[in-house]
């Protein structure tokens, strides 16, 4: 197993309301490999997003707060025994993009200088030479009339354009990785592949490695190299991406993938989940997905399972499902991959 | 622009036309007579009056050459003070509330900006409430309250250092303008703190915040860059009536501290029923609201890229 760009283990974040305690993300461990795509899939409110913007310190604290957890990334540490390290490079090393590029661009700044702002911060450009890098950036991403646009601001981009602009923002310092928060959610479909298209270009171009955050599984089966899939806060499955579509080893990613409407099937509608997430304010006993699994076992409800080691993927990378399923003496059931040797640490 | 300009431009004099024609007809409609002093006047001596002054004349008459006038911007000879002229009064007394009604401006905008952005950092804590109940104070006491309560705080001042720091009253030095503008301010500082202060905590949790956090601008560069200059939009749109409200306000302020302002013009002529400078400083200040809304719709502009356009 060769070391891991950027490795997580066991994050947790609480949300203090008034209501209580809410624990948005309740342990999550996962590894990203350099060059590589992860996708990070789930329902909304699953802590996809919690989770990432956590290590890089951008949760608004209060109410967030990182409960414990460890992450480090290419040897330095981000978050240790739940503290925030002090030396966190935003932006340099580590670049994000958002979901809705219309909002996530500041409306009364130039296209130009929001793009050169890193550029000017990280690699201490005089405000020139960051304008032409900016103009050379535009370029790189496609967008027509370099010289003329970096003058513009948002409100005179298209959104497809915005985004393409927030990633030229983001990638102007080559950072070795991306965390792509849904980058396409608010798009046209026709203009998210052409982000998507955009987005696996510039990550091969730099050999960058990029986490992919979104529900959509059309995208993660398109751009990911593996999968991890989130439920109620936590992972539940981290594989390759042609086991979670092919061989799921989790009822919850079984029943993403059913999910998928799927065009050639005639009538009966959409297949779905039955069932909401569970209040992440309360405390869960068990497995959080018991409640809608339609394999749920007495003990489901009582224990939460640990990561049940899967075999290898094709690379030689580990696979693993947190599902008592998996355990020798669970009944076989012939949608799932249940060929876990056993008990892991749950860092993929 | 040129266009917009130029539609603006006629917007206001029609507006200041409007306001010009009511107070006319309005203060023809209060009872009393102008001329009425505490003298005695004979019939004689009162026809001649009414005839120098066109009261003999039918009143749409009188409308009509008023409008005359004000179109060649004359608004007659005082009724009160004789041989002084309106314009001459305005001249001579504008200038004095307009430099306390700038400071003033100055004080309270900075003041709002500055105390908005400190209590949105502190949100909900100690210094937020201090701020937000001197707020409240603010906006609550009336002006005359607190203009004699600062002049007593002058007084003590000046015990304090055995000095004479600050002047009680009067007009010359800009430490004579410092404690009245300060005063006079007060109500707009403290609207426009509460204004920046939900404008702030609107932008703080606004996405291009976050997203300016992680391309790693310092906290510092994210105030002044990204969150000031998109939290004061609300505060540039409500600079045009804080105007009026200074200018207009600055009545008891001036009557306060003793300062030869136009305000106090503008309230003795409504008393005494002084038919030209009523008139006069009405739509003068009229015209000069007009203008400052306008003057502000541009700056909008400046500050607003989305509204330029447009």
């Amino acid at each position: 197993m060769d070391a891991a760009l950027l490795e997580v283990r066991d994050l947790k974040v609480v949300f203090d309301t008034a209501d209580g305690t809410t624990h948005a993300v309740r342990g999550v461990s996962l590894s990203v490999r350099a060059g590589e795509t992860l996708a990070v899939v789930g329902e909304s409110g699953c802590g996809k997003s919690v989770s990432f913007q956590s290590l890089l310190g951008l949760t608004p604290t209060p109410p967030g707060r990182i409960l414990d957890g460890s992450a480090v990334f290419n040897g330095q540490t981000l978050i240790e025994n739940g503290t925030l390290a002090a030396s966190v490079q935003r932006g340099r090393d580590i670049g994000m993009i958002f979901q809705d590029p219309m909002a996530s661009m500041n409306p009364t700044m130039r296209i130009g200088d929001q793009i050169a702002e890193p550029l000017r911060i990280h690699q201490g450009l005089s405000r020139r030479a960051a304008h032409q890098r900016a103009i050379q950036l535009l370029q790189q991403v496609r967008i027509p009339e370099p010289a003329s646009r970096v003058r513009q601001y948002p409100f005179e981009f298209s959104g497809g354009m915005l985004q393409r602009a927030m990633i030229a923002m983001a990638l102007g310092v080559q950072p070795k990785l991306l965390i792509a928060d849904e980058p396409t959610t608010a798009l046209d479909v026709t203009i998210q592949a052409q982000i998507l298209d955009l987005l696996r270009g510039m990550k091969a171009g730099n050999n960058m490695a990029m986490v992919l955050i979104t529900h959509d599984l059309g995208v993660v089966a398109e751009t990911a190299d593996r999968v991890a899939v989130m439920y109620a806060g936590e992972v539940v499955e981290s594989t390759d991406v042609e086991s979670a579509f092919e061989r799921p080893a989790h009822p919850y990613t079984l029943g993403l993938r059913q999910s998928i409407p799927d065009p050639g099937a005639a009538a009966g509608g959409l297949t779905t989940i039955p069932g909401t997430p569970p209040d992440l304010s309360q405390p869960i006993a068990g497995c959080a997905y018991a409640p809608r699994c339609p394999y749920a076992m007495r003990v489901c409800a009582q224990q939460a399972p640990p990561p049940f080691d899967l075999p290898v993927d094709e690379h030689g990378l580990r696979r693993w499902s947190r599902c008592w399923l998996q355990h020798p003496k669970a009944p076989r059931i012939k949608a799932l991959d249940q060929s876990a040797r056993g008990v892991g640490d749950g860092v993929a | 622009m040129i266009r917009y300009l130029v539609r603006r431009v006629l917007g206001g004099l029609v507006t200041v036309w409007f306001i010009a024609t009511a107070t006319f007809f309005a203060m023809h409609a209060v009872p009393g007579d102008p001329l009425l002093n505490d003298k005695a006047v004979t019939p004689e001596i009162r026809a001649n009056l009414e005839a120098r002054y066109g009261l003999d004349q039918p009143i749409l008459t009188q409308y009509a050459i008023f409008l005359g006038h004000m179109a060649r911007g004359d608004f007659g000879i005082s009724f009160t003070q004789k041989n002084r002229s309106v314009n001459d009064i305005i001249r001579e007394h504008f200038p004095v509330s307009a430099a306390l009604g700038v400071l003033a401006l100055v004080f309270a905008a900075s003041g709002g900006i500055v105390w908005g952005a400190l209590t949105a950092q502190y949100r909900n804590r100690l210094p937020d409430a201090v701020i937000m109940f001197l707020v409240i104070l603010a906006i609550s006491v009336p002006s005359f309250v607190v203009a004699a309560l600062a002049q007593l705080g002058i007084l003590y001042v000046n015990r304090w250092f055995d000095a004479s720091v600050l002047p009680v009253a009067g007009w010359g030095q800009l430490r004579h303008a410092l404690v009245p503008a300060l005063v006079l301010g007060l109500g707009t500082m403290a609207f426009l703190t509460r204004l920046m202060r939900s404008s702030l905590l609107d932008v703080m949790d606004a996405d291009y915040i976050k997203t300016a956090r992680a391309k790693g601008v310092g906290p510092f560069r994210v105030f002044w860059r990204h969150q000031l200059r998109n939290a004061v939009l609300p505060v540039v749109t409500v600079l045009g009536p804080a105007v009026a409200g200074i200018t207009t306000g600055g009545f008891v302020v001036e009557l306060v501290f003793a300062i030869p302002g136009l305000g106090r013009y503008f309230v003795q002529a409504v008393q005494q029923l002084d038919y030209t400078v009523i008139m006069g400083t009405t739509v003068f200040y009229g015209a000069f609201l007009v203008a400052m809304v306008v003057l502000i719709d541009i700056l909008y502009g400046l500050v607003d890229p989305r509204i330029r356009l447009q």
